[in-house]
């Protein structure tokens, strides 16, 4: 759990299946991070404009902007260049994972995931930055 | 030796003969001159001063005598002579059932009947000849109807090109797959707007060049490196939008080089649609599953990670559990229940009224295993998807083996309505029949008498997608075996049996191997061999004569000739519909009423399919003048402009037969012995222009005119061509 007087870091969860977020954003709660809910790319992309959040947990398959559209806009803006994108998704193949990545997200985890392996890949990306 | 000049001929004979007459005569004069002495000499002039008028007429009298008795010989000997020479090279060129019918002196008209005896004999011989050939010719055409019936039967489309890309042989599925929709190239029927595929036409009409290019790049090397698989395999889309699945197989020559090539096609447009169908399903389920499991995953090592959970919390994380596996489940169900319908089609089965599987497993029951099966009728709109031979086998095998175990031979069926499927119970007397017997039955293979399956029992049920399982019948009062087995919808289309092959006379394959010893196209066609060309042979029908006073084009038939052959199966006949009314002289001609023309296709469209169908080709007409004129008066409007060279069966009919006086279809015709079928149709008289085209082109070989720059020069030479319309 971070520490003393820094702000706690503030993770941007983007899905459109209710349950999940539940699940992960009492997983990042618990984990001393705070969170921002986003259910659309719309919403996303209106989230991170506003809040400016250290870390995006994205889903692809969202209704009208997709999660790939959401990565490309958010690293098409300089200002937003350090903030930390984990795809977090049910597209499982070897092609999307490369596109996420290629788009410019920092790390790709398939759904279902294992809560300790998403915590940890969320860790080190927030410490990484610093 | 020039031709049709016999008239000056004549002049200059009768001229040569009068001068040399006249030169005789003078020098006895002036030689005799000479001798005489001056008394003489004034005793002649006196003597001709007196009676000169005397000498002169007798003078006259005898040339005029001597004109008419050189004419004399002229028409009696020397014409009818060449007219011997033109008919006795009908006779045996052309027409051996052609006589010489000449007038003449006593000699000539005997000499005539000896050539036209010497013709029976010939007749005679060349009957026996062309008899033998035609026996060897049906073995030969039995072997050929061989390989066109398979072909014809094929579920591939086969084309077989030569190196250049010219079609060789064809069966009809390919002509299904490459061409446009239906292709109605006969009669009404809407227009078809690609390339056509027949023999000597190029491949690249109805496939991309580049697809066969591409696809035989690597041939070369292959070749070089001594490979075997020299098959190419690619995927193309046809110009009717058919996704097709491509083979093409080099033909090589004994030297290893490529002299042409066969492709094999498949229709995959329906198994691609089913993989992208079954690809989008899986990929959909996966995603619903994955996102359900990462929802229960999370939510259960929440509960495990955090043992202090609050109660309220616990129980949402309960709920989020319990919502989501319901929802993987339920995915599963979709792909499951989506997946059969996609998969369980299976090619083997084909629909069948229940009535007819029961009546046949009725026979089948007694006839093989003397079991008495017997039920009440069941209702004719009841139709089941199996493969009735091995499901009646297995039916049977199972009543054989109850009848053994439970000693009944008889059976009773009776129907269970369990939509979607068919419930079908064979009942008997005895007790229920244990499961675990079944199960064993089950594992054994299907055989009934001599008749074995090599497949069990459980294997045919898994293939019907049948349940089997006993259970009391539905009074309660017997045992019964029930087998569930999937109702089908009954066929849209009445099952037809599947048509015959009759190998006599079946030809739905075209071929013409000769094509892989000809030449490339080029558009140098002018040195071409006459015989090797390709022609579309056509004839019109118009609404009257006067075409230059707006008569207008009602029909439009063609044929094609390839390498001598005249292919029949692939004609061009329609109708046009035209502005100006037909004239009745016309109608009473061709036979073609002004409402046939109604809904037609205008002569635009059916310009533009006959420039498609003619293209690359010669185009030939009996008085192509006339046809092609029509055709000119059409191109302002239509845009439509023929280029192809173009040969006139009448001007070549008066290159060959120059003696001969009348040079219309119907004395052609009979002068090469060609009964035209059809006379006055548009089609019927393309085909008989055709075959007196096909027999001229041996006579204008003859006469030394072997090319269609020959043949061109030849015809324009004729008196014929300056007729003008």
């Amino acid at each position: 759990m971070p520490r003393g007087f820094a702000m706690p870091k503030q993770i941007l969860i983007v899905d459109d299946e209710p349950s999940i977020i539940v699940a992960l954003q009492f997983l990042m709660e618990q984990n001393g991070y705070r969170t921002l809910v986003a259910f659309s790319g719309e919403e996303a992309m209106e989230a991170v404009a506003r809040h400016h959040p250290d870390l995006i947990l994205l889903d692809i398959m969202l209704p009208v902007v997709d999660g790939f559209e959401v990565c490309q806009r958010v690293r098409e803006n300089p200002a937003w260049k350090d903030i930390r994108i984990v795809m977090v998704t049910a597209l499982g193949s070897d092609v999307n994972v490369t596109k996420g990545l290629d788009l410019g997200a920092d790390a790709y985890i398939t759904k279902p995931f294992s809560n300790a392996e998403l915590v940890a890949k969320v860790k080190e990306l927030i410490e990484c930055r610093g | 030796m020039p031709r049709l000049k016999h008239n000056t001929v004549f002049g200059w004979f009768v001229l040569v003969c009068i001068l040399f007459f006249t030169a005789v005569v003078v020098s006895f004069s002036l030689m005799l001159w000479q001798e005489l002495s001056d008394a003489d000499r004034q005793v002649v002039l006196s003597l001709i001063g007196r009676h000169g008028s005397y000498l002169f007429g007798a003078g006259v009298l005898l040339l005029a005598g001597l004109g008419f008795a050189i004419d004399w010989v002229f028409r009696l000997y020397v014409l009818p002579l060449d007219k011997i020479t033109e008919e006795t090279k009908i006779i045996y060129r052309a027409n051996p059932a052609h006589r010489i019918r000449v007038e003449g002196s006593r000699d000539v008209v005997r000499l005539a009947g000896a050539i036209n005896a010497a013709a029976d004999r010939f007749e005679e011989l060349q009957r026996s000849v062309e008899e033998r050939i035609a026996d060897a010719r049906v073995r030969i055409e039995e072997e050929k109807n061989i390989l066109s019936a398979v072909l014809a039967d094929l579920p591939e489309g086969v084309v077989i090109c030569n190196a250049e890309g010219q079609i060789t042989l064809y069966n009809q599925r390919a002509r299904k797959l490459l061409e446009d929709p239906e292709t109605p190239l006969l009669a009404a029927g809407p227009l078809p707007a690609g390339g056509f595929l027949g023999l000597g036409r190029s491949i690249f009409s109805v496939v991309e060049k580049p697809v066969i290019t591409h696809a035989l790049k690597d041939l070369p090397e292959k070749l070089r490196s001594g490979r075997q698989d020299l098959t190419a395999s690619f995927v193309m889309v046809a110009r009717n939008q058919l996704l097709l699945q491509a083979a093409a197989v080099p033909i090589l020559s004994p030297l290893r080089e490529l002299t042409g090539f066969v492709l094999i096609l498949t229709d995959f447009t329906g198994r691609m649609e089913f993989f992208l169908r079954m690809d989008a399903l899986l990929q959909t389920l996966s995603m619903e599953v994955r996102g359900a499991l990462a929802s229960v995953r999370s939510a259960v090592e929440v509960i495990l990670e955090y043992p202090d959970l609050s109660a309220p919390k616990r129980d949402e994380f309960n709920r989020i559990i319990h919502r989501e596996a319901l929802s993987a489940g339920a995915a599963m169900d979709r792909l499951r229940s989506e997946c059969s319908a996609l998969i369980r089609t299976p090619v083997s089965l084909s629909a069948m009224r229940l009535r007819d599987l029961l009546d046949a497993l009725r026979v089948k029951a007694d006839a093989a295993a003397g079991l008495m099966l017997s039920g009440e009728p069941v209702d004719d709109r009841l139709w089941v998807k199996v493969d009735s031979y091995s499901l009646t086998l297995a039916v049977i095998f199972v009543l054989k083996r109850l009848g053994a175990e439970f000693g009944t031979g008889a059976f009773r069926w009776a129907l269970a309505a369990k939509a979607p499927y068919l419930g079908l119970d064979f009942i008997w007397g005895g007790p229920l029949l244990k499961l675990e017997l079944l199960r064993r039955w089950e594992q054994q293979a299907v055989t009934v008498g001599d008749e074995t399956l090599n497949a069990t029992l459980k294997e045919i049920l898994a293939r019907h997608g049948a349940e089997l399982w006993p259970q009391p019948s539905a009074d309660a009062a017997r045992a019964c075996v029930r087998l569930l087995l999937e109702a089908a919808e009954p066929p849209a289309l009445p099952v037809l049996p599947r048509r015959r092959t009759i190998l006599a006379t079946a030809r739905p394959v075209y071929y013409d191997f000769d094509l892989f010893n000809q030449a490339g196209q080029s558009p140098e066609l002018d040195d071409r061999p006459l015989a090797e060309l390709a022609y579309t042979v056509f004839d019109t029908e118009t609404t009257g004569l006067e075409i230059r006073a707006g008569d207008e084009m009602v029909a439009l038939g063609a044929v094609r000739i390839v390498n001598g052959r005249l292919l029949e199966s692939e004609c061009f006949d329609h109708l046009v519909q035209a502005d100006s009314p037909l004239n009745p002289a016309s109608i009473r001609i061709h036979g073609i009423q002004p409402e046939m023309l109604a809904g037609q296709p205008d002569v635009g469209q059916v310009l533009d399919l006959f420039h498609r169908f003619a293209e690359g080709t010669i185009l030939v007409a009996h008085n192509a003048a006339f046809d092609m004129r029509l055709l000119q008066l059409q191109e302002r409007r239509t845009g439509i402009r023929f280029e192809n060279p173009v040969l006139d069966t009448m001007l070549l009919s008066a290159v060959v037969h120059p003696a001969q006086e009348k040079h219309d279809l119907e004395s052609i015709a009979e002068r090469l012995g060609i009964i035209i079928m059809g006379r006055h149709t548009a089609l019927g008289d393309a085909i008989g222009t055709a075959e007196i085209f096909l027999k001229l082109l041996p006579l204008l070989a003859e006469s030394g005119i072997r090319t269609l720059r020959q043949a061109r020069d030849a015809a324009r030479n004729t008196y014929y061509a300056r007729l003008k319309y």
